[in-house]
């Protein structure tokens, strides 16, 4: 389950501001923010929840993801009648996987808290140098038969993701970011974005539809089918590690 | 698989339409399969690793790139696919091991390498490559980074190999390759063929410069260029070491600097005379020289072998790449062999500088890891960098597919197998260098190939034996030449008649026993392209690998069977109409054809007898442009269909069997596809690396492409189905949704277990059923969702589709919806509830909405027909029906439990809110007993492995996962306990309707005190 960088890629279609002194590239981010919606917008959120189904090998199960400032997140999916969760706390990375034998939820290892707590509420591209983090444009390059931006982000730890900006409409259509763990470290994984519509009454557009893919193999689609901006009932709560 | 009737509308179309404009479309999600195979592996150039840690480490390989080991060769991930995968060598920055350089260019220069095109650098471990210059150098040879400066870098560039040319020597840059100074330098013909660096003091290096030249017919290795050099102010002077070596022209020579012991400098030379070849060694830095060992391996094919590693620990211990690798371990007096089981033909060792028995070394045949200092030898059978030069297939099911490899035999293959297609898959059909492999086209035991020196054999699989059924001269007749890659050709119209070609063409119509020559010497017979026994210069080299004025391509026309076509290797391309009686060179009409070069490959077409396609190649002659050229003539005129889009010298030239516009190219750098008869190509790049495409079959039945690599084993482009319907109507359109032909339904196939990790696994086919269609424009902004109605017009699936601009292929699986299941905690249980039914057989409609449009196709799935009979209708029919039933229980037993556990929760809180204490009791009862009811249906105890119990959910679907796999009629037994598992759970439903009853009941209670009561689902809800 690849959920946690599909999350990230939720995120970053959460954003707001992105002050800007380089040339090109700002213009390009500066052009996409206000594509999704205007950074107004996007700051007037503080959490999220978007529910969908997610479509792994042919399986359709579905999913909600929570997320709230600065950097809480939660996966959910109800994978053959049990339940399947990904979750960052603020503090620790914990998660329930009953394929690999979890019968309980399980603290992750620090590790992988520290790999959570990089995944933040808002865009990357938000405030990016405050963030230590450096944009490049490096040019044009074809994705799917479309001329795009290509932007390359750099993240903690010298991360790299590559950001592919359609030129035409000026919204992601594809992401490109490396594994950083396992037998496949180093491996790209694209993460492609499609069926760009508004969130009705919120004036912002998502895209709706995420495809990720190792390889040029598709290895899981999550079709968003509701999105709910700073929802009331969640709290912080719903994110902490159940403590029994 | 596909309809006739759409392949004569194609034909009736792409006859009359093309040719016009250029017509070019992206391929979208069309995508190759890589089958592989890794067992006989192929020749691996460079191996270096991370000093710190030698779990890390990677492998060059001739063609077939760079791939990179986390975890001491267990996996290997390839890392440099975009770029030409001819490695030359690969040096890591040790302090920051991130940092990778990468010079293209085998410098193992046989007849059969390919080219660099400069010198690459990654900052971030592989993730982006950027150019770092000398992109004219063709070869690398080593690359030496200043240990102390990461920005200085030494890098041998070898050169051009068939001409001169004045961009080899010794580089070096100061700033990370930004600007290159080139610091010895001898003459156009002189490379530097390898560098060896003090590791104490970086201003110290020795380099060996090597005067040398390939051509068609002969390989001269030394001249007066060669030499050893010395500088020790980081190359701003250098000097020629001659004290104790050989007198005389040198030629190629290994240096290399004992890590251990900067004084102890070994060095092999090969030199003109034969008494001065062999193992030098130094003690005083190079000063004096004292021969050490004159062993075979030491000077064998010093071209090929020509590199020595001194264990970075141990001053004493070197090992010498041969034939085998051998090591000596007091000094380079003695050498014994070392490994296991090794491929001959040694090109490149690692010894780890923190673990000494840590070696990997490559080979012709792959990489091998010993943990023993090199006396046992593992393989790494996870690199598919097999090297093969054609491709052909058969008509079995699934097709195998044939072909040669370099130093790596004859081999065959499945195109599919379950699990994956494996290295055990293979077979291997005749030793030695292969080429050419066909099966006979009605005889699947027999299997033709070759090896180098046109050695062609007749290969019985049934007994595994195997006829020699070379053409020998007979009295009188001059020696038969043959080219190292010598032409098999099959007959399109005659399964039993066969062609082959030295420098005449031969034919055979009783499977090699007996051959006539149709007619004379085809090629030149130039006297002075005939050398090869002479070849090698300082080395004799006499291996056929320099065999010229030689047929190198044959075509019987599918068309007309008198229409034969010949093309040699010293630029003649011959034609006959009557079947070889007369011939006619007709190279000289070609306009812009450079005299004398290959003919690389010939394609009567299938469509006109007086058509033919053809490529040229005149990289051995130093030319690396494509030449690609069509005749409507019969070779009277020709026209060039070379455009600036090709990249690399051409292989090959196929036209599709079904699309008359539609046609393969194979170059050094990949497949192009051209939609317009050649008017203008695109590079297939989806997963397919840019190595060399040499060998391309279309098969006949299963519209698929097989593509041969010369580096990277097999790929295969499994649908040309929508490719052969793209015309401009389609192309203009904003969506076009393409034919397809019905989707089989295959029988299930059980993988494999427990192989471990390293062992490669190639692709299989996709069997799920394909909606493909066109975009003109990728879908991004708005919705675009596709819905899937089965034969009865039920909704079956909703997916989001493709969305690229071009080719989109969107797979559906064959099985409905996984079962709304009541939870369980018995493994056998929840798979039976994962693996749904398949779909059944019939007629589906697709409908995609992209936007405000909406466009409507049908596709069909059917029983694969092959095992009809085995599995007649009736049997598959009470199958499906048994399953459904157990589907429709499992569905029915989720929805009683999850609305019993609804009841059970509501009723809980409501009995605290209640006033009346009457009522409040009742809801109490009945919660407890809604869940007691619940509890009873499933098994949730026990540990979900070796302690499992079974209530009625479990009962369903450890039945249902006894027969969800096999088509056919399913036992009494099974038919029998389906119906008492219907009996039981018709009086669950009755407990549960009495609920449901006994719930109304309540809520009229509830409502008079004022509250909401309580709600469940119905069924139909619940599936939704």
């Amino acid at each position: 389950m690849k959920i946690k960088s599909l999350l990230l890629a939720v995120g970053i279609l959460l954003s707001a501001s992105a002050v800007s002194h380089a040339q090109t590239a700002d213009e390009v981010i500066g052009k996409y923010l206000e594509t999704i919606g205007g950074t107004d917008a996007w700051t007037s959120f503080n959490s999220m929840r978007v529910t969908g189904k997610a479509i792994q090998m042919g399986v359709n199960y579905p999913f909600t993801v929570i997320s709230m400032r600065p950097n809480l997140t939660k996966v959910v999916a109800d994978v053959m009648g049990k339940e399947f969760i990904e979750a960052y706390d603020g503090e620790s990375a914990w998660g329930l996987n009953p394929f690999a034998g979890g019968t309980a939820p399980q603290k992750s290892t620090e590790e992988e808290s520290k790999e959570a707590a990089m995944q933040h509420f808002e865009s990357d591209f938000i405030n990016y140098r405050d963030k230590g983090y450096t944009v490049d444009l490096e040019g044009k390059e074809e994705i799917e038969g479309t001329e795009c931006y290509k932007l390359k982000l750099v993240k903690e730890e010298g991360r790299e993701e590559y950001h592919f900006i359609d030129a035409e409409n000026y919204v992601p259509i594809m992401m490109r970011s490396f594994l950083q763990t396992g037998q496949m470290k180093g491996q790209a994984v694209e993460t492609y974005f499609s069926d760009y519509q508004e969130v009705e009454g919120t004036g912002v557009l998502i895209a709706y539809t995420m495809e990720q893919r190792f390889n040029g193999q598709v290895a899981m689609q999550m079709v968003t089918e509701k999105v709910e901006f700073n929802p009331e009932d969640l709290t912080k709560e719903a994110f902490a590690f159940p403590e029994k | 698989m596909r309809t006739s009737l759409l392949t004569t509308l194609l034909l009736s179309f792409t006859l009359t339409t093309f040719a016009q404009s250029p017509l070019q479309i992206p391929f979208g999600s069309l995508r190759a399969r890589s089958i592989g195979p890794a067992v006989m592996s192929g020749r691996v150039t460079s191996i270096t690793g991370v000093n710190s840690d030698h779990r890390v480490f990677y492998i060059g390989a001739a063609n077939g790139g760079v791939w990179k080991t986390n975890n001491g060769g267990a996996t290997f991930q390839p890392m440099f696919d975009d770029h030409p995968q001819s490695i030359g060598h690969i040096a890591i920055d040790q302090a920051h091991p991130d940092t990778i350089w990468v010079g293209t260019g085998e410098p193992w220069v046989r007849n059969s390498t390919s080219v660099g095109t400069g010198l690459y650098r990654t900052t971030n471990g592989g993730k982006t490559w950027s150019v770092v210059g000398l992109e004219n150098s063709e070869r690398i040879s080593n690359i030496i980074l200043d240990p102390n400066d990461p920005a200085t870098v030494y890098v041998a560039v070898q050169g051009h190999l068939w001409d001169a040319n004045e961009d080899r020597g010794l580089y070096k840059t100061t700033d990370f390759g930004q600007t290159w100074a080139r610091i010895l330098y001898v003459d156009a013909n002189t490379g530097c063929a390898d560098i060896s660096m003090d590791p104490t003091n970086p201003n110290v290096l020795y380099a060996a410069m090597w005067d040398h030249r390939r051509s068609p017919d002969f390989f001269q290795s030394g001249g007066p260029g060669s030499g050893l050099y010395k500088t020790t102010d980081g190359g701003k002077t250098w000097n020629r070491l001659t004290k104790d070596l050989p007198e005389g022209q040198l030629g190629r020579m290994a240096v290399a600097v004992a890590p251990s012991d900067p004084n102890v400098v070994y060095l092999t030379v090969e030199s003109e005379k034969k008494e001065g070849k062999g193992l030098y060694r130094s003690d005083d830095a190079g000063q004096s020289w004292k021969i050490m060992s004159t062993d075979f391996n030491i000077t064998v094919r010093p071209f090929y072998f020509a590199r020595l590693v001194v264990d970075p620990n141990d001053p004493q211990k070197i090992y010498k790449c041969g034939l085998n690798l051998t090591v000596s371990e007091d000094g380079g007096k003695t050498f014994r062999t070392v490994g296991s089981g090794v491929h001959s033909d040694v090109h490149a060792v690692w010894v780890a500088p923190m673990d000494s028995k840590f070696v990997v070394t490559g080979t012709d045949g792959g990489a091998y890891r010993s943990l023993d200092g090199g006396t046992v030898f593992e393989m790494f059978m996870d690199l598919p960098i097999s090297q093969f030069y054609h491709v052909s297939v058969d008509n079995a099911k699934p097709y195998n597919v044939y072909g040669g490899l370099q130093d790596n035999g004859s081999w065959y293959g499945p195109s599919a197998s379950p699990g994956g297609v494996e290295n055990s898959d293979w077979n291997l059909s005749n030793w030695g260098d292969g080429f050419y492999s066909f099966p006979h086209p009605t005889d699947p035991d027999i299997i033709y190939s070759e090896s180098q020196g046109g050695n062609l054999v007749r290969h019985n699989r049934r007994d595994g034996q195997t006829k020699d059924i070379k053409p020998i001269p007979e009295e009188g007749e001059p020696e038969y030449r043959f080219n190292w890659n010598s032409p098999i050709h099959l007959s399109p119209n005659n399964p039993e008649r066969m062609y082959y070609g030295s420098q005449f063409l031969f034919m055979t119509e009783d499977r090699g026993n007996s051959w006539s020559r149709l007619g004379p010497d085809l090629t030149t017979n130039d006297p002075n392209r005939q050398r090869q026994k002479k070849s090698g210069g300082f080395t004799i080299d006499n291996s056929a690998a320099e065999n010229n004025t030689t047929i190198y391509a044959i075509g019987e026309s599918p068309r007309d069977e008198k229409v034969i076509w010949a093309g040699t290797d010293d630029g003649n391309l011959q034609v006959t109409t009557d079947g070889g009686k007369t011939w006619t060179n007709v190279a000289p009409n070609i306009a812009g054809l450079p005299p004398f070069i290959w003919c690389s490959s010939v394609e009567p077409s299938h469509y006109d007898r007086n058509t033919c396609y053809v490529t040229f190649d005149g990289h051995r002659h130093g030319d690396k442009a494509a030449y690609v050229f069509k005749t409507t003539d019969l070779g009277k005129t020709w026209t060039s269909l070379v455009t600036p889009d090709i990249e690399g010298y051409a292989h090959i030239v196929r036209e599709d069997l079904k699309a008359s516009n539609l046609l393969f190219l194979g170059t050094e750098f990949g497949l192009y596809i051209s939609l317009d008869m050649g008017l203008s190509w695109k590079r297939f790049e989806n997963n397919l690396p840019k190595t060399a495409v040499m060998g391309l079959a279309v098969h006949p039945r299963d519209n698929a492409l097989v593509i041969a690599t010369h580096g990277r084993g097999i790929y295969i482009l499994d649908d040309l189905t929508a490719i052969r319907q793209i015309t401009p109507e389609v192309v203009a359109s904003d969506f076009h949704f393409f034919e397809t032909g019905p989707t089989f339904l295959r029988l299930a196939q059980n993988g494999r277990p427990f192989g471990g990790a390293g062992n490669f696994s190639g692709e299989n086919p996709d069997e799920s059923a394909s909606i493909t269609y066109y975009l003109r424009k990728r879908h991004t902004i708005g919705k675009m969702s596709m819905a899937v109605y089965g034969p009865d017009g039920a909704l079956i699936n909703e997916l989001p589709g493709g969305k690229s601009a071009g080719i989109n292929i969107v797979s559906l699986p064959t099985r409905l919806p996984m079962p709304k299941a009541a939870p369980t905690n018995n493994r056998s249980a929840l798979f039976g509830s994962a693996f749904p039914p398949t779909l059944p057989e019939g007629k589906y409609k697709v409908v995609i909405n992209k936007g405000k449009e909406e466009y409507t196709s049908t596709f069909d799935l059917i029983f694969d027909p092959e095992a009809d009979a085995t599995y007649p209708p009736a049997d598959r029919k009470l199958a499906y029906q048994t399953q459904m039933r157990l589907y429709n229980l499992t569905n029915q037993c989720g929805y009683i439990y999850f609305m019993l556990e609804a009841m059970h929760t509501q009723a809980s809180e409501l009995q605290g809110k209640v006033t009346k204490k009457k009522l409040a009791t009742q809801l109490a009862e009945f919660a407890t007993q809604a869940e007691a009811l619940k509890n009873s249906l499933v098994s949730l105890e026990g540990d979900f492995y070796i302690d499992e119990g079974a209530n009625i959910r479990e009962d369903i679907s450890t039945l249902y996962l006894g027969i969800s796999q096999f088509p056919g009629k399913p036992s009494d037994r099974q038919i029998s306990k389906t119906t008492q598992l219907e009996q039981k759970m018709g009086d669950v439903q009755r407990q549960f309707d009495a609920f449901k009853t006994r719930m109304d009941a309540l809520n009229v209670e509830l409502e008079k005190e004022g509250m909401e009561g309580m709600k469940v689902k119905t069924l139909v809800e619940y599936l939704e």
